[in-house]
């Protein structure tokens, strides 16, 4: 199989303007060297704590963000190449949910004209069937037809969450990116969205990145999840070998932070010391090493990248792999 | 016998809006024994939040407490006048929040505001408040504490801002502590370290705690009992293993399944139908009538009322889940 999306070594640095000439004075590494391919059809996670990039990743994958270097290509055309018309083409199989649901709809617009926004934009139909396109679309995500004079404002989050949804799949996109798009919810309505994205992946055959910091959503929702830290991918497997079988001391530890519930009251024992450094002058070597409690000698010269260690699953930890440490990758 | 030292009897708060009073909480009971903390979990708009600033007594109008009676140690806090309360406050009630910020004041050093506070409550003199702030710092895990003494919040991470708050709210050994989503907006990993922060600390002074959030997982392992609560209302409240293992409220049950848990495999998650009504157009009767699988006729004629069930174990509900 093909892969519908292939990055490689994917940057995208931010410059830090500071003093009265706005002077570039540093560069934030919020995407440092991401090499990752998405297969039609599935859900890819990408998971990590804030400020390990996966936000700007995401945008990054979109286009809303210019990548400082690398290279994306989707359904083996230089996507980054794009110009004009053969861009506004791809920017339709190509869609984005957000977060916020408050933010990403203009509260000036009735739900009838934001949904009709992207047929006007791209002149998917005529005119005068846009609004029966909008009804059908407010359909097709569990709201009532009768919404559509209504304003943002007017609806809970988790109905402007569905509103957001059924404007992403107006144009019926290929690949969507969804950024966090239950965080904002509660939790009784997080699972009515999730259960929703996954019935349009089935109707529509959407393949989806999903990002989340919540690894209990990304182990419900994904068939294949990539982890990061600090701009970089530091483990991918699939889902159920990445929660069994974590191979990344920071994997390991963050799974081992999530609360369980039903767990009982227990002694604290937190999984990680310290905190993610600033992705401004991230630690040389392995950007983990300075929190991670299974370095060794070299850790903070070396990063070896990623390397498989069984199928389907990557590490970049100089633990495992072929060269590995002696002795050091055995598991308990 | 443990020693009860926050009791909250029939606690009613009302907001006046203009399209009327509304009941932002609405009968609310519970006590919490020394050294013991008690979990407070719902969603948006279910009141936890209003139930601890009404403990604190940091409602302001339009809200209004209406009702009932906080007792601390057997004293009525709802009925102290406004100056001694000021004097609890920080003394004997303290509370933290989810953004830290909320309680620093961002124009002032982290000494400045730790003095403030223990020389008015703890009648130190600035030298010796400044000995205890450094003390506190240090054991709320912050590192380099001298420099930080001499730091504006916005110098601190995230993750040390909480834990300075921490810091100062706790720095004249309050006997309770109202915790509100003190760990939300962090990362899992730092969560885990302000949650065993809070544990040591109130292990150390035998603090009773009040632990509001809407994350179930954090409450199984912090609370000793959990109370639920639902458009302003309680719904169930039982010992954190009882409540997780057997819930007898159809929301318990349902909020518990709707939940991802890493290792279950379902492909749909059963949600909850429906959003929580406003308050302004609650039913007459239960509140989760209209979301409820097993609501019969009563329901909607009358609010159930919380009723002992086993120990410590108390239920709203006229038509419960069967006792497993």
């Amino acid at each position: 199989m093909s892969a519908l999306l292939s990055v490689r070594d994917l940057r995208k640095h931010f410059p830090v303007r500071t003093g009265l000439l706005r002077r570039e004075t540093a560069r934030v590494h919020a995407v440092d060297g991401v090499s990752l391919d998405v297969e039609p059809g599935e859900t890819l996670g990408l998971v990590g704590e804030s400020g390990c990039g996966k936000s700007t990743l995401g945008r990054t994958l979109v286009r809303l963000y210019e990548p400082t270097s690398g290279s994306i290509q989707y359904r083996g055309e230089d996507f980054l190449a794009l110009r004009g018309e053969r861009l506004r083409s791809m920017r339709r199989r190509v869609q984005m949910i957000f977060q916020d649901p408050f933010a990403s709809l203009d509260p000036r617009m009735t739900v009838g004209q934001i949904l009709s926004e992207p047929f006007k934009v791209h002149d998917a139909c005529p005119p005068r069937e846009r609004l029966e396109r909008a009804r059908a679309l407010l359909e097709t995500v569990g709201l009532n037809a009768a919404y559509l004079n209504r304003y943002p404002h007017e609806f809970s989050g988790g109905q402007r969450q569905r509103i957001s949804i059924a404007r992403a799949m107006a144009l019926k996109p290929e690949l969507v990116v969804a950024d966090e798009p239950v965080s904002a919810l509660d939790v009784s309505i997080q699972a009515q969205i999730l259960n929703l994205l996954k019935d349009l992946q089935q109707e529509f055959r959407l393949t989806y990145i999903f990002i989340s910091h919540d690894l209990a959503v990304i182990d419900h929702f994904c068939d294949r999840v990539a982890v990061m830290y600090l701009g970089r991918i530091i483990e991918v497997a699939p889902k159920d070998e990445l929660f069994r079988n974590p191979r990344h001391p920071y994997t390991q530890a963050l799974i081992e932070a999530v609360p369980r519930v039903g767990a009982g009251k227990k002694q604290m024992q937190p999984a990680l010391r310290g905190e993610v450094p600033s992705p401004i002058d991230p630690p040389a070597g392995c950007h983990f090493h300075p929190r991670c409690p299974k370095r060794h000698d070299g850790c903070d010269r070396e990063y070896p990248g990623l390397v498989e260690v069984g199928p389907g699953h990557r590490v970049a930890c100089r633990l495992h792999g072929a060269d590995a440490i002696p002795g050091a990758g055995i598991q308990p | 016998m443990t020693e009860t030292v926050v009791s909250v009897r029939e606690l009613q708060t009302t907001f006046h809006t203009r399209a009327g009073p509304v009941r932002a909480v609405d009968g609310i009971s519970y006590d919490i024994a020394k050294g013991r903390t008690l979990g407070i979990v719902g969603e948006s708009g279910c009141g936890k939040s209003v139930t601890s600033y009404s403990v604190m007594r940091l409602i302001e109008p339009p809200g209004e407490i209406t009702g009932g009676s906080v007792l601390l140690d057997g004293e009525d806090l709802l009925s102290l006048p406004e100056e001694r309360m000021q004097d609890y406050r920080g003394s004997r009630v303290a509370m933290i929040f989810q953004e830290p910020m909320t309680a620093l004041n961002p124009v002032l050093t982290i000494g400045y505001q730790m003095d403030e506070q223990i020389v008015r409550h703890m009648g130190l003199t600035r030298r010796q408040s400044r000995e205890r702030a450094l003390e506190m710092l240090e054991l709320v895990g912050i590192p380099a504490p001298r420099e930080r003494y001499a730091s504006y919040p916005h110098q601190l991470s995230g993750g040390m801002r909480q834990r300075a708050m921490i810091a100062m709210a706790l720095s004249c050994e309050p006997d309770f502590l109202i915790a509100d989503e003190p760990t939300t907006a962090l990362d899992v990993t730092i969560q885990g370290q302000i949650l065993e922060l809070i544990q040591k600390l109130q292990e150390r002074l035998h603090m009773a705690v009040q632990f509001i959030t809407h994350d179930l997982g954090v409450i199984s392992e912090i609370a000793d009992d959990v109370l639920v609560m639902y458009a302003g209302t309680a719904c169930e409240k039982a010992p954190t293993h009882r409540l997780m293992d057997a819930p007898r409220h159809p929301y318990t049950v349902a909020l518990l399944q709707s939940i991802p848990r890493i290792g279950r495999r379902e492909p749909r998650l059963p949600a909850i139908g429906g959003t929580v009504p406003t308050l302004h157009e609650l039913p007459a009767g239960c509140p989760f009538q209209n979301r409820c699988p097993r609501v019969v006729d009563r329901c909607r004629a009358e609010r159930p009322a919380m009723t002992a069930i086993a120990e410590g174990h108390e239920l709203a509900c006229f038509n419960p889940v069967e006792d497993r």
